[in-house]
């Protein structure tokens, strides 16, 4: 690929030097036209080209002439709607090569059917076929980024192309161009109708020298950016257009706009190098380009785009098979009858109010800064020699902090983290730095996604629609009446279905988990009522919203944001990678008061109120996550634990998870250390523990549904310590309207608050207890955990209970509340009993010392089998291949060949997934 | 005047630091080498610390201000200091592993051997790397303290001899700076206790007889022994200049620009369970008092007072409200070495400068880093006005704070260290006014302000920042500490209901030996004099500027107008309230016991 576009470059820069005298003249006249000595029309060699623009204004010459030059300053409003809605026609293209590489390109529709891209993006139907083009992959006026749209190339209904490479035996080749088929469906359903066309015009006119162009581009796959620079076209050669350079050479494949007339003049395909008399590329400090340098570095003189009608007289001249014929025809015919180009637009609707301006030198500045953990020797002489000399060890290093700056305990002074300047990988960077004899081991912390995938009873089959989740609201109605069929049956549920007794049904769970019995006002419960205030209960999730099941259950005092570091309040942000409400959901589990009218259809409350439906305890929201999806770097969930511990808490829940990782398994280590209850979701669709429910001192939760049995979808293993109701509990939603609702929702999401809420009451029971006697704080956890275990359902099914899987039964509130410990003043058997708890670490100091490159593939598997299980879902945070450390490390996990195993992601079957991620995650149990 | 009295200073710190060893001999046993045994050790810790010219030549003068001896043994009687309250405190982890002046200084002493450093680089590494506990460095301290009594170089002022101590010598009496010197985990360590592997038996307690290792436990061991030694610790500083997560009792007020560390900034929200139990301990502690030399000793409440500085405005919030519930306001507050806002809290409130206020996230550590507008307190000159203004950092006391105080018949010291003062517009620059607190303390105080809209702190600049602020020539001007004393005299005489005349409550705190910045006029416990004569000459300026900014009935300084009455306060606060306070605090026949008895 590297090659290719070298070549490129070179042709680019062998046309750019061909007209060099007139690129300085025109380059001389721009610089007049911007100090206003002449008038844009005024330098124009091309008479027939400018009398060709001027009737393109359709108006009288005189004002032609002066709009013409006005134009850089003072635009009609009514160009810059036509360039927006243009730029909805272009989207990001993303290739898949039989390697396993990923590449991205730009390409547009010129067709409701048609996109056009460069044939150096798309060389090949092969290449096509595993490609795909992506719409509105842009950020909202938000900054937030859209709902996205991919569509299958169909390389088969029609194809046509022309090499990059000119070659004198091929008169159709040399144009650098491809055209392809598109399907008419989106994978998420979409049609392709819904997306905007650009006619492609074959007349002339559309610009004229030292006119300005508008670039439309995915640069490098990112969001979709509009270069709004001045950049003017220089010149005309042959079938290209060549025109000034921004900072870095536009993305192949791009759409060139002329801003005069707003008009596809151009598909971009190369940036134009600026070289030294010895053929050398130039670097902009004049220095000679390095391989290894990245595109930033070049000093680009100018672009390269392919003229439009150039593209077209190609495109009648190459014969295509007889299928094709009539896509051929349809097309040419579409263009001949475009006398004026216009714009097809057939959804005017829903314009955006203003676009995000180009963002690339923001996202620049971030690109290049890697953020990785690092674990330092053990020899106290390294480690103050890192102290000390790490920015002379490391090239570009930005940023070196000890994870645990006030802490003097061994396993915590190793621990760092370090911010580099790089361009290369991170699993390279890494490579480097555990080279480092100061070094054992290095992590990059990239963005991961979460196991926990938005679950709604009828949206886990694939045919149903997303809409309702896309948009952030459910529909009630619908809930409920798939909740009764479905559960018609139910264990749990039968006779209140059958009596419609609709309070009854909804709350379930309670029922479940054995809290009917429970009476808020009456002993024992009554006695330890009071301590419940004393629990500090913290969420890790996306923050709080006001929906009306919370009001008052959160504790908006100690709240705080781990992502932008605001207050907890969730956005409610809609599009694909924000889940709204999330964390509402979860913690209606534990406060969910009664609604008193202000919810249509309200019920189920949560396991910590009274009986007037009082929250007993608040939960203090940690946000840690804008979305379910995607859970961000590490570093957001250590910060956010270590400020729990700071803060005194006594039990952490957290409803999502990802792949075990060195810092978090410390973070979690030090936590049940601290004697804080750390209750976790096992995990969904995942077919094991995830962390950090999988670290030995956390407890883990897996779910159960109506009928006592387990989800379908709940992870499991070994190191589940319970089960708890997870499948369709009925938690708070919003409508359409944006009307606070409740719907039956799923997931070990919910089934973990309910342990959560239990650990509240058991401790504010045992209060006094452990302050008097617990003198290793991690006995607190293991009590709870003996309880939680002993008490549990084990014969909720009717069956024996499966407790390699799913722990040790159904949760008991009840009976977990009548768990007995020694009386206070009985020393002996208190001593007894404490000294015959475990600590779930021992032994288990340090985890499994994986090599690096399992790291990488754990992390690649993890979040390219996620982005498979999640449709729609895109994200940057996919890499693009594995190192070659990766591949043989996982050769030799699995006894292939290094050059036959995952290559592609596509190659490697689900059980070889699972099987490799489950070894991985159980190493850390 | 023939006397003076300071509520708090450090006596032997600098030199307990600076000799501070720990050697492991042959036999594998740990032993003390700065022991003090020897009455040459003794004549050395008494002395002003010794600074090699190497190191005066390689260090910066106003870091040298801050190092230099400020109230050793000699300088305190050189000074004619009568009575005293020695504060110990361990050095902290924080302060220790800090960015800034001692890490500068620890790396030059690497390239340069010859320096000789004021401070032993050992007891930095112990802090650094966790080897003992704080209790262990703040036992090996009092051990200096012990050996001075038994030498007779000092007196002790106990509840024995309060109404007849020995007023030819220098008398001191103890507190415990910080809550971290109760804590017997292993410095920065939540897991591991300290064995504590030195006994002797001229050890003061032998921590392995605490049953249980919780701070309340090691308060009563400590104080205990101490009455029993015939030592007695007048009050106890909840929290110091650092978070402690091993042992976090409080939140703590941001306390220092000269240091960088992640701990200096404030953590959590207030006073915890765990200091809420030391609060308990402390207000609830008895002495065995033989009040008719009969056989039958009685018990009487004897608690340790709470000690207000370095708490968190939150904290001291807190408190107030705790005294209150559980019916321990009548035991005195202590405000030992502090300064003033000028403001009453609503008045701070209003006086944010909410667009310089932002959140600020380091090393993971999050806080609102806010700044205040300055109260004005008075100006000097009339063509080119000199502005004077108070700190407004929430260290220093509210207009509740001092009213409280008061109100429990307690005793403000003020400090002498020119950072926590307030500044001068004609010398001093007044852009150093922001301080940090935490977010949640932010939320309490400002609910209606959103953190969202403040801004973020570029994190690009806190990264670079290798300490928040080098220590400064801050010249300042008398006239600034006399206008914290006439805010007092203002706020007890306005607002609180003194049972006696307002000057009664304050005294001087001066944290020499504190590593303060301390005034040029009393730069050490030697020129108390200086200060008396300065207080004479600028105490009735200063009333008179302040009314003039700030109003007030005429008669409201009425002492600054005779000179008699003017020589008469400030004697009184420069020893006499001291002196009367300390006596009706440590006299056991003033005790009723429906009185100190705290209700329950």
């Amino acid at each position: 690929m590297e090659d290719i576009l070298r070549d490129l470059a070179e042709q680019a820069h062998s046309n750019y030097s061909s007209v060099l005298g007139d690129i300085d003249r025109i380059k001389t006249d721009i610089t007049n036209v911007r100090q206003g000595k002449v008038e844009l029309s005024e330098i124009q060699t091309d008479k027939v080209r400018l009398s060709n623009r001027i009737s393109r204004e359709g108006t009288a010459k005189l004002q032609a002439l002066e709009r013409i030059n006005g134009e850089a300053n003072f635009q009609d409003i009514r160009i810059i709607r036509r360039i927006v809605q243009l730029s909805k026609a272009v989207g990001r293209i993303t290739t898949n090569s039989r390697l396993g590489n990923t590449g991205y390109g730009t390409g547009f529709l010129i067709a409701p059917n048609l996109i056009l891209t460069n044939n150096h993006v798309l060389s090949s139907p092969e290449a096509a076929s595993n490609s795909t083009i992506q719409f509105n992959y842009e950020l909202d006026q938000r900054g937030n980024p859209g709902k996205s749209e991919s569509f299958n190339l169909l390389p088969n209904e029609f194809f046509i192309t022309s090499s990059y490479k000119k070659d004198s035996d091929d008169r159709n080749s040399g144009l650098d161009f491809t055209v392809v088929a598109v399907a008419e469906i989106s994978k998420a359903g979409t049609p392709i109708t819904d997306f905007p066309v650009a006619r492609l015009d074959k007349k002339l006119g559309k610009i004229i020298d030292g006119e300005n162009c508008v670039i439309v581009q995915h640069p490098k796959g990112d969001y979709k950016k509009i270069v709004m620079r001045d950049i003017r076209m220089l010149v005309l050669k042959d079938d290209f257009l060549i025109y000034e350079s921004d900072t870095l050479p536009g993305s192949s494949g791009s759409m060139v706009l002329g801003l005069g007339t707003g008009e596809v003049v151009a598909l971009h395909h190369s940036g134009v190098p600026r070289k030294n008399r010895h053929g050398q590329w130039l670097r902009k400090d004049g220095s000679v380009v390095q391989p290894g340098d990245s595109d930033s570095v070049i000093d680009w003189m100018g672009n390269e785009g392919i003229r439009v009608s150039s593209i077209l007289n190609m495109i009648e001249r190459i014969p295509v098979a007889k299928s094709m014929e009539k896509i051929k025809v349809d097309l040419l015919g579409k263009f001949r009858q475009s006398e004026h180009s216009t714009i097809h637009t057939e959804k005017t609707e829903g314009l955006p109010n203003y676009y995000t301006m180009n963002r690339t030198e923001s996202t620049d500045l971030n690109t290049n800064t890697q953020y990785f953990e690092i674990q330092l020797s053990g020899v106290k002489e390294m480690q103050n020699d890192w102290k000390e000399n790490a920015a002379s060890l490391v090239s570009g290093l930005l940023l070196n902090e000890p994870l645990y700056p006030m802490s003097t305990e061994e396993s915590h002074r190793n621990f760092y983290y370090i911010q580099v300047k790089s361009d290369k990988s991170p699993w390279e960077v890494a490579a480097e730095l555990e080279g480092l004899p100061q070094i054992d081991t290095c992590t990059p912390d990239l963005e991961m996604s979460t196991d926990i995938r938005p679950g709604h009873s009828n949206r886990w089959s694939g045919n149903e629609s997303l809409e309702s989740l896309d948009d952030g609201t459910a529909d009630w109605a619908q809930s409920e009446r798939e909740f009764k069929i479905r559960w018609a049956n139910a264990r749990l549920v039968k006779t209140y279905i059958q009596g419609d007794k609709n309070q009854d049904y909804r709350s379930w769970n309670r029922k479940a988990v054995n809290m009917l019995g429970i009476n808020s006002e009456e002993e024992p419960f009554k006695s330890y009522k009071e301590n419940m205030s004393k629990i500090r209960l913290v969420q890790l999730d996306t923050g709080y919203t006001d929906h009306n099941k919370v009001l008052g259950g959160f504790d908006l005092m100690q709240d705080e944001d781990f992502i932008d570091g605001e207050d907890a309040r969730d956005e409610m942000s809609v599009g694909i990678l924000k889940h709204p409400g999330h964390g509402t959901r979860t913690a209606s589990i534990i406060v969910g008061r009664h609604g008193k009218k202000t919810i249509k259809n309200d019920g189920n409350s949560g396991i910590a109120v009274d009986n007037l439906g009082n929250p007993l305890v608040k939960v203090i929201p940690y946000r840690i996550s804008k979305s379910v999806i995607l859970i961000g770097r590490g570093r957001n969930l250590f910060n956010a634990v270590l400020q729990a511990i700071n803060a005194n808490a006594d039990i952490i829940f957290m409803c999502m998870g990802s792949y075990p990782r060195p810092m978090i398994y410390s973070i979690a280590k030090t936590a049940y250390e601290r004697g804080i209850i750390w209750v976790c979701a096992a995990g969904n669709k995942v077919e094991s523990v995830i962390a950090p429910a999988v670290y030995p001192g956390t407890i883990a939760v897996a779910a159960s549904n109506p009928n006592n049995d387990i989800w379908e979808y709940s992870s499991y293993g070994k190191a589940v310590d319970i089960t708890a109701p997870g499948e369709d509990v009925y938690v708070p939603f919003k409508n359409k309207k944006q009307e606070d609702i409740m719907v039956f929702g799923s997931g070990t999401s919910y089934a973990t608050p309910h342990v959560a809420s239990a650990a509240a009451l058991w401790k504010a029971k045992h209060l006094e207890f452990l302050k008097r006697h617990v003198k290793k704080p991690w006995q607190t956890v293991e009590l709870f955990r003996n309880h939680l275990k002993a008490s549990a359902n084990k014969k909720a099914n009717g069956r024996m209970w499966d407790e390699e899987r799913f722990g040790a039964g159904i949760l008991d509130v009840q009976k977990l509340l009548e768990q007995k410990l020694p009386d206070i003043d009985d020393l002996n058997k208190v001593d007894k009993l404490l000294s015959g708890l475990k600590n779930a670490y021992d032994g288990k100091e340090k985890p499994e010392p994986w090599d690096l490159g399992v790291r990488e593939t754990i992390h690649f598997l993890w979040n390219t089998a996620r982005k498979k299980l999640t449709r729609g879902f895109e994200s940057g945070i996919v890499q693009d291949s594995l190192t070659k450390r990766a591949r043989i490390s996982v050769a030799a996990m699995t006894g292939g060949s290094v050059n036959k195993v995952f290559e592609n992601y596509a190659e490697f079957d689900d059980d070889q997934t699972e099987k490799l991620l489950k070894v991985y995650f159980e190493s850390f149990n | 005047m023939d006397n003076y009295f300071d509520l708090h200073i450090h006596p032997v710190a600098k030199n307990h630091l600076a000799r501070y060893s720990m050697e492991i001999s042959s036999n594998g046993e740990k032993s003390n080498k700065d022991e003090v045994s020897k009455i040459k050790d003794i004549e050395e810790i008494i002395k002003a610390l010794p600074m090699s010219k190497a190191f005066k030549d390689a260090t910066d003068e106003n870091i040298l201000r801050i190092l230099e001896s400020q109230c050793c043994i000699d300088h305190l009687k050189e000074g004619k200091v009568q009575l005293g309250v020695a504060a110990i405190a361990a050095l902290e982890f924080g302060v220790a592993s800090s960015k800034g002046f001692y890490s500068d200084l620890l790396k030059k002493n690497l390239k340069l051997p010859s320096l000789k450093l004021p401070f032993s680089k050992e007891y930095f590494d112990v802090v650094q790397e966790g080897k003992v506990s704080y209790l262990n460095l703040f036992l090996r301290e009092v051990e200096q303290y012990l050996a001075l009594k038994q030498s007779k170089t000092i007196a002790i002022l106990n509840r024995e001899n309060v109404q007849d101590f020995n007023k030819k010598s220098l008398n001191l009496t103890f507190a415990i700076e910080g809550g971290h010197n109760l804590c017997m985990k292993k410095i920065g360590n939540a897991l591991q206790y300290d064995d504590f592997p030195i006994t002797d038996k001229n050890n003061v307690i032998d921590p392995k007889s605490i049953a249980s290792k919780n701070p309340a436990m090691v308060l009563e061991n400590l104080v205990n022994k101490f009455r029993k030694i015939e030592l007695d610790i007048l009050y106890l500083t909840l929290t110091h200049i650092t978070h402690i997560p091993e042992q976090h009792l409080a939140t703590h007020a941001f306390a220092t620009k000269l240091l960088k560390h992640p701990s200096l900034y404030p953590f959590g929200n207030g006073i915890t369970e765990l200091g809420f139990e030391v609060i308990d301990k402390a207000y609830s502690l008895e002495h065995l008092y033989n009040h008719d030399n009969s056989n039958k000793a009685l018990k009487v409440p004897s608690p340790v007072l709470i000690d207000i500085a370095h708490m968190s405005l939150k904290s001291r919030l807190d408190l107030y409200k705790y005294r209150k519930d559980k019916g321990y306001n009548n035991i005195p507050l202590i405000a030992s070495h502090v300064a003033v806002t000028g403001y009453s809290i609503n008045d701070w409130k209003d006086n944010l400068d909410i667009k310089k206020s932002m959140n600020h996230v380091d090393q993971g550590i999050k806080t609102v880093k806010i700044s205040t507008k300055p109260r004005t307190a008075g100006c000097l000159g009339s063509n080119e006005k000199n502005e004077f203004v108070f700190n407004p950092n929430t260290i220093n006391l509210m207009d509740e704070d001092i009213i409280e105080v008061v109100n429990s018949e307690g005793i403000i010291g003020v400090s002498l260290d020119v950072r926590i003062l307030g500044y001068e517009s004609s010398t001093m620059p007044q852009n150093d006014t922001w301080e940090f607190i935490t977010t949640s303390d932010f939320m309490i105080h400002f609910p209606y302000t959103s953190l969202q809209s403040i801004g973020y702190a570029d994190a690009e600049e806190i990264r670079s920042e290798e300490a928040w602020l080098t220590p400064s020539k801050k010249e300042m001007h008398p006239l600034s500490f006399c206008f914290n004393i006439v805010h007092l005299l203002a706020v007890i005489g306005l607002k609180a209901m003194p049972k006696m005349s307002p000057e009664k409550y304050i005294c001087v705190g001066s944290d020499f030996d504190g590593f303060i910045e301390p005034l040029k006029i009393c730069s050490d416990s030697r020129r108390m004099k200086d200060l008396e004569s300065n207080l004479l000459r600028w105490l009735p300026v200063a009333a008179k500027r302040y009314q003039k900014e700030n109003g007030g009935t005429d008669d409201l300084f009425e002492f600054t107008k005779k000179k008699e009455d003017l020589k008469k306060v400030v004697n009184a606060i420069l020893y006499e309230n001291g002196r009367d306070f300390m006596a009706k605090e440590f006299a056991y026949k003033r005790v009723k016991k429906d009185k100190l008895q705290p209700a329950k």
